[in-house]
C-alpha cells in the first residue's frame, strides 16, 4: 500500500466534518493501514485539546440528574457486540463482495449503488474484469476511491489493494485494471464525472457512475 | 497555556475505571462536572444546535450516557480520557447534525467513526506528551490558519461552510488547513528532537 489520505483529509474526518460518503472511504482504508491510524489519532487529539480548551458553558442544575434517571438501575453494558476490527463496509453489504448484485454498466465494468444519502457524494462499488479499463474520464469535483480487491494502472501510477485515492478537475485518467484478477473498488465522487475519450464523450448524456 | 498535568489526567482515567468496575456513581458524577459543561459549549457552536440550549443538553446528555454505557471498553493504553471523550461527542453531534439534515443513512455513524482498535502501549504517555506540545503549537500557528482548525473541529464545519461564512474561496480554506497542520506538526517534530 503506497497511497494514503492527506492528513488534511484525515482532519476533517476526525472533525466529524467530512460526509458521511467520503468518511466511509476513510474509514475503510484506516481499517487497511496503521500510519493512518495513527496520524488519525494524533489528530483526535487535537480536537481534545480544543475541546478541554475552549469555553464552558453552564447546564441546567437538574441536568446531572436528568442522566441519571436515563441510566435507570442497569449496570453499564457490557462491551458491544461490533467486534474490533470489523469493516464499516459490511454493514452495507453483510453478504460480502460475493453477495453484491453487481450492474453492468459497460463492456467489463459493472457497478453497485451503496444506499448512502449524505447531500454530496455519490457512493458506489465499481467492478472492472482484469485486463479492462474505464473509460478516460476527469471530475468536476472530488473522487475518492479504496481499492479493495486487485489492482489497476493510470496516467498516474500503479494501485494495489489498500490504497486511497483522491482526484480532482485537474486529472484527467483512464482506469486500467490489472491483468491477475477483477479490480473492485469503493468510490465516492461529489459532483459529476465527465468523459474526456473519443467514445467515452458520446457516453456524458447517457452513464451516470 | 494550560497544560494538562499528570495528577489530572491520572484523575480522570480512575474516575472512568472506578465507573466500568463498580458503577460508581460519585465517580461519574466527577467526570460528569469535569465535562459536561465543555460539551455544551462544545454543542453549542455546531450548525445544528444552532444556540439551542436545549439541543446542546441533549448533546451533554446522550454523551454521557455513552460515556457510563462504554466506561468499560476505555483502555487506558490506547488513548488518554480527553481525546476518547471527545470522540464520543463528535459522534453525537454528527448523528443529530444528521438527523437534522434528514439524511437517511443505512450505515450507523459509529460504524464509520468508531473509536480507534489500534493497541499501543505509551499511548497515554505519549498521547499526554502531544496534548500539550499541540496546545502549544496552536499558540504559535497564524491566527487565520488556527481558526479554520477551529471551525472544523469545534463547529464541525466543512470546509464549504468554512469558505461561505468568511466569503473566501475554497481553495483559500483548503490551503489554510494545509499549512495549518503542516505548520503544527513541524513544531511537534521540533519539539521531540
Amino acid at each position: 500500500m503506497s497511497h494514503h489520505p492527506s492528513e488534511h483529509l484525515l482532519a476533517e474526518f476526525t472533525s466529524g466534518s467530512l460526509n458521511t460518503g467520503a468518511a466511509l472511504c476513510v474509514r475503510t482504508h484506516l481499517e487497511q493501514c496503521h500510519d493512518c491510524n495513527r496520524v488519525a489519532e494524533d489528530l483526535n487529539v487535537l480536537g481534545a485539546v480544543m475541546m478541554r480548551d475552549s469555553d464552558q458553558a453552564s447546564c441546567s442544575d437538574d441536568l446531572f440528574s436528568r442522566v441519571l434517571d436515563q441510566l435507570g438501575s442497569s449496570a453499564p453494558q457490557a462491551p458491544f457486540s461490533r467486534s474490533a476490527g470489523s469493516k464499516a463496509l459490511s454493514s452495507l453489504i453483510p453478504g460480502g463482495i460475493q453477495s453484491v448484485p453487481w450492474k453492468k454498466i459497460a463492456g467489463g465494468v459493472s457497478s453497485y449503488t451503496l444506499p448512502i444519502n449524505d447531500g454530496e457524494y455519490s457512493v458506489k462499488l465499481l467492478r472492472v474484469e482484469k485486463g479492462r479499463s474505464v473509460f478516460q474520464h476527469t471530475h468536476t469535483d472530488t473522487e475518492l476511491t479504496v481499492l479493495l480487491q486487485g489492482g489497476y494502472s493510470d496516467e498516474l501510477g500503479s494501485y494495489t489493494a489498500g490504497d486511497f485515492i483522491e482526484c480532482d478537475g485537474s486529472h484527467v485518467h483512464k482506469p486500467v485494471a490489472h491483468r491477475d484478477q477483477d479490480c473492485i473498488l469503493l468510490t465516492a465522487v461529489s459532483g459529476k464525472l465527465r468523459f474526456t475519450g473519443a467514445v467515452g464523450r458520446l457516453l456524458n448524456p447517457l452513464v451516470t457512475f | 497555556m494550560k497544560v494538562m498535568d499528570m495528577a489530572e489526567a491520572q484523575q480522570l482515567a480512575g474516575w472512568l475505571d472506578a465507573v466500568a468496575a463498580d458503577q460508581d456513581k460519585a465517580a461519574f458524577k466527577q467526570l460528569f462536572d469535569h465535562y459536561s459543561g465543555r460539551i455544551k459549549a462544545f454543542a453549542m457552536k455546531s450548525p445544528g444546535v444552532s444556540g439551542s440550549a436545549t439541543l446542546a443538553e441533549e448533546i451533554v446528555q446522550e454523551t454521557m450516557i455513552k460515556v457510563w454505557n462504554k466506561a468499560s471498553l476505555y483502555d487506558r493504553s490506547k488513548a488518554n480520557v480527553d481525546a476518547w471523550v471527545y470522540t464520543i461527542a463528535r459522534n453525537v453531534r454528527i448523528d443529530i447534525q444528521r438527523r437534522n439534515n434528514k439524511h437517511d443513512n443505512c450505515i450507523e455513524v459509529d460504524d464509520i467513526w468508531q473509536e480507534s482498535d489500534e493497541p499501543g502501549p505509551l499511548v497515554q504517555l505519549r498521547q499526554r506528551q502531544l496534548a500539550d506540545n499541540i496546545r502549544a503549537g496552536l499558540e504559535q500557528i497564524n491566527p487565520e490558519q488556527a481558526l479554520v482548525l477551529k471551525k472544523m473541529y469545534l463547529e464541525g464545519k466543512s470546509q464549504r461552510e468554512i469558505a461561505e461564512e468568511f466569503n473566501i474561496p475554497l481553495g483559500t480554506v483548503k490551503s489554510r488547513t494545509r499549512l495549518a497542520l503542516a505548520r503544527l506538526r513541524l513544531l511537534l517534530q521540533e519539539k521531540e528532537l
